[in-house]
């Protein structure tokens, strides 16, 4: 007992030890006096830029921080466009990631740099804290737009809060989504005003990005005011833009994208007006070309600090050593481009009038006079790539099938039932997996797999639609080195060529609309002018005249090429194919046909397209494991899984996360919710 | 030792036996049943389950905010569910492709029966029955009105049409042969419109027909005409 006494003295006397005024500055985290010098807005700089929610190689509609910073890219928004398919989904791909407070975050910190730069003018210099600010800005505005054409109206806030405020000020209503656009705006002006011409580091903002970028959002909140559906909650228009303001938006987007006229180019590095391949490896360059004069704004990855899985998870299947074959155009996108044979529906024409199958001399041969840009932005069959070929075959016709005997089509045209329905499909050799498959044994002595090493296989893996794309993919990234984590290639979040399709969007948008000049620029001819610099670095064939650019009916769907692209007028289904052609895979369409407000009737209980390719043994020899020399037929149908694909109307906007709403009962949900 | 062991062991006893209440709570056993009809008294004609409306309940004597459960139903618009808590209900139909409709309060006791009243955006009508063309295809004629929209509602256009071709009974937009494709151009109302399938049908299957048509409104849903069947021999 005696000893729990002296234990209870000397306690008290370790507890009083410490009486001391507690008033040193917390060492653990990094204070404003080590901030606000050159070193460390460099660092809070990278910290904000790697905040910015870029949709990236690492953003996902699966997992992540809020959808970003993910390597699992495999579900994304454009498996809902009908860009991509992949055998992982097979119906509609919510992306609503409930992207919210990771957004206010990176406000808070722009406006805390805003609010405290100026008071370190003196040691920081003027010049230096006028252009940091005015980055701040840029990235308050990216991270508000990202949360505009998310949820509409959201609540805008410019000051830092304060700990000390009450609750009740702290609560900040929803704005309309007008004044959203018109904060970004007024955000990007002063940017423009107050930054010069070249970033100080790569990959950091200037008055060009910033014109861009400025483009990009008015053209927005003008094709809302335009196409969108309007949704007013206590006299607040949450979702929508008054339709009288459109023109004033596409004026502003305009002009902004005339501003940098000629300080980027079009990448036409390797561009050749007779070589067709060239200018499709040009067109593939533009995106792996670290010196390419049309990237505009771009976000770098570097093996240590942060890298991306884009190769390992795109590739095709024998082109990588782990995932793959995510990448799979539908033949609805290949459809769009020139150089192919087509029917009047606008559908790829691979049978004779009589109804049965055209027989090729090789794999290749269907696709030899294509668009070049098809070839940059999409690996064909029999395409070499990182020193392999592209092997897309379905199945194996046996060798007593004579090629010179007409084939009828294998399942009637328009039908999703399967082949095995016909009888004449057993002679047909196939396998369900494209790495483990049972060879033919050709009478040459010589064996073949009865599938391709890229799929489509019968169990609908490799490929869903007979096609990979080549976008972004690098092709010196060797099969054995394209693994989970190691890529780098740069993702280009803007480049020149967006900046052209928002001039001509936004002119003949203008142009049909009332308003034929500005600035004293004829508006129809210069959006016939973008387009055609568009399709000529494309080798697509040119428009022939303005004229073309017609304010009369689009195409009906089922009557041409394009014709399921849904536009008020010709001229504008004309800009918004160009715009899916050039711009696929860098996960802008899923936003456009928002913005549009199409999507809702384009894609409903949509069945993606899909080109099967069937090689006749008779006569064939393996020249390489993954190239079959042969005669081929191919087969245009649906999708043999049969995915059904609907995006209802509520998924124009997403739904406000309701622990917000819990936490800000000012928050008002949108429609649908 | 013992001691603590007796004691835990009371503790781990006393918590297990208190929770010991009997659950007495009746099982749901009311019914609801009824059917959708449009505004000439005609069940609507709508497809299996909930794609093309459904029925929202909201059980107003158990919650105020209560939260909502929605009810299959058949595609010849009729539903019924005989596994309801008896009370009182706030019913609705929605989603459907009809002009929206005001929710009804309603008391479930026993075997209720609950009509409700649409007005269809489109009434679809077969003329005559299909044929069976020469070359094996399925020729169809059917004429369509659109509705008037009540007072302060906007009439959506319409859209597009489709023949709907299946071999089972339950033929809709939930289950067809896409090779019909969709005509999004439309003729006058109450013409008679000709659709043929495209390709031959196949021998000795009797194929299941009816005819949509939708309009631009929130839902895109298709009203139907009856489903009438074809027997190629």
């Amino acid at each position: 007992m005696k000893q729990l006494k002296y234990i209870a003295v000397m306690l008290l006397v370790g507890v009083m030890c410490a009486c001391n005024k507690l008033d040193i500055d917390p060492v653990n985290i990094i204070q404003d006096k080590d901030l606000f010098n050159d070193a460390g807005m460099q660092a809070y700089m990278a910290s904000l830029y790697s905040r910015m929610p870029i949709e990236d190689f690492k953003y996902s509609a699966l997992t992540g921080d809020d959808g970003f910073n993910t390597w699992d890219q495999i579900a994304l928004p454009m498996l809902n466009t009908g860009e991509n398919a992949n055998r992982n989904n097979g119906g509609f791909v919510n992306p609503a990631k409930a992207y919210w407070k990771n957004g206010y975050l990176v406000i808070r910190y722009s406006n805390y740099l805003i609010e405290q730069l100026p008071k370190y003018a003196a040691t920081l210099t003027q010049p230096k804290v006028d252009r940091w600010i005015a980055e701040a800005r840029f990235i308050r505005a990216y991270t508000y737009f990202a949360l505009v054409r998310r949820y509409g109206g959201v609540p805008i806030t410019t000051q830092v809060q304060s700990l000390n405020a009450s609750v009740e000020e702290l609560q900040i209503p929803r704005s309309s989504e007008q004044q959203v656009y018109d904060q970004i705006l007024s955000d990007l002006d002063y940017t423009i005003a107050n930054m010069g011409e070249t970033s100080e580091q790569k990959g950091r903002v200037n008055k060009n990005i910033a014109a861009a970028f400025k483009s990009r959002v008015a053209l927005f909140a003008g094709s809302k005011a335009r196409y969108g559906k309007q949704y007013i909650v206590d006299g607040v228009m949450l979702n929508g833009i008054p339709a009288a303001k459109a023109n004033d938006y596409f004026k502003l987007s305009y002009q902004a994208a005339k501003m940098i006229e000629g300080k980027y180019s079009l990448y036409k590095k390797t561009w050749s007006p007779t070589d067709k391949v060239a200018t499709a490896d040009n067109f593939a360059s533009l995106f792996l070309d670290a010196s390419s004069p049309e990237t505009i704004f771009s976000k770098g990855y570097s093996v240590l600090e942060n890298v991306h899985s884009f190769d390992a998870v795109y590739s095709p299947p024998h082109m990588t050593s782990t995932y793959g074959d995510r990448y799979n155009p539908t033949l609805d996108f290949v459809e769009l481009f020139d150089g192919l044979p087509k029917n009047a529906k606008g559908e790829i024409q691979t049978t004779k009038p009589d109804g049965s199958y055209i027989v090729y001399n090789s794999v290749e041969a269907l696709f030899e006079n294509c668009e070049p840009r098809l070839r940059g932005t999409v690996l064909l069959p029999g395409q070499p790539f990182k020193g392999l070929r592209t092997d897309l075959r379905r199945g194996t016709f046996i060798e007593s099938v004579d090629p010179a005997v007409p084939i009828q089509k294998l399942v009637p045209e328009g039908s999703t039932a399967a082949y095995t329905s016909n009888p004449f499909y057993n002679n047909v050799k196939q396998a369900g997996t494209w790495n483990s498959q049972t060879p033919i044994v050709l009478s040459t002595g010589q064996s073949i797999n009865p599938t391709g090493l890229d799929g489509p296989t019968s169990a609908n893996n490799a490929t869903v639609t007979g096609f990979h794309g080549r976008k972004y993919l690098d092709p010196k990234m060797l099969a054995a080195d394209t693994k989970l984590h190691f890529s780098t290639t740069p993702w280009i979040e803007i480049r020149y060529a967006e900046i052209l399709l928002n001039r001509a969007e936004a002119a003949l948008e203008l142009y049909q609309n009332g308003v034929s000049n500005v600035d004293g620029v004829d508006l129809l001819n210069d959006a016939y002018l973008q387009i055609n610099a568009i399709r000529d670095r494309a080798g697509a064939v040119l428009l022939t005249s303005a004229g073309e650019l017609s304010s009369s009916a689009p195409l009906a769907p089922g009557t041409g090429v394009g014709s399921y692209v849904l536009a008020p007028t010709r001229g504008l289904q004309i800009i918004r194919i160009e715009r899916r052609k050039e711009l696929a895979f860098e996960h802008g369409l899923w936003w456009d046909m928002l913005r549009w407000r199409t999507i809702d009737l384009e894609v409903n209980q949509r069945i993606w397209r899909k080109l099967n390719p069937f090689l006749f043994a008779k006569g064939s020899a393996p020249l390489a494991p993954d190239y079959i020399q042969g005669k081929y037929i191919f087969d245009a149908r649906y999708d043999e899984r049969n995915a059904r694909f609907t995006v209802a109307t509520k998924y124009y906007y997403e739904m406000i996360p309701s622990a917000e709403i819990a936490s800000n009962p000012k928050l008002k949900q949108n429609e649908q919710y | 030792m013992k001691k603590i062991l007796i004691m835990l062991l009371f503790f781990a006893g006393m918590s297990l036996l208190h929770s010991c209440k009997i659950d007495d709570f009746e099982a749901p056993a009311a019914t609801l049943q009824g059917t959708i009809l449009d505004n000439k008294g005609r069940n609507m004609q709508a497809e299996q389950g909930q794609g093309n409306t459904k029925v929202r309940l909201e059980e107003l004597s158990w919650s105020s905010a209560p939260v909502p459960q929605d009810l299959n139903i058949k595609q010849d618009g009729s539903y019924i569910n005989n596994k309801l808590f008896a009370g009182r209900y706030r019913l609705n139909v929605i989603e459907g492709p009809f002009y929206p409709t005001v929710a009804q309060e309603v008391e479930i006791n026993g075997t209720t029966t609950h009509n409700f009243q649409v007005t269809p955006y489109v009434d679809l009508d077969w003329i005559g029955e299909p044929t069976l063309t020469t070359d094996k295809k399925i020729s169809v004629k059917f004429k369509y009105v659109r509705n008037e929209a009540p007072n302060g509602v906007t009439k959506p256009a319409a859209t597009d049409y489709r023949l709907f071709v299946s071999t089972t009974q339950y033929v809709g937009n939930n289950n067809f042969d896409p090779g019909n494709s969709l005509v999004t151009v439309l003729p006058a109302e109450n013409t008679e419109i000709t659709l043929t399938t495209n390709s031959p049908m196949k021998y000795s299957t009797t194929y299941y027909i009816r005819v949509g048509m939708r309009v631009n409104d929130t839902f895109k849903k298709y009203n139907y005409t009856t489903v009438k069947t074809v027997t190629v021999p």
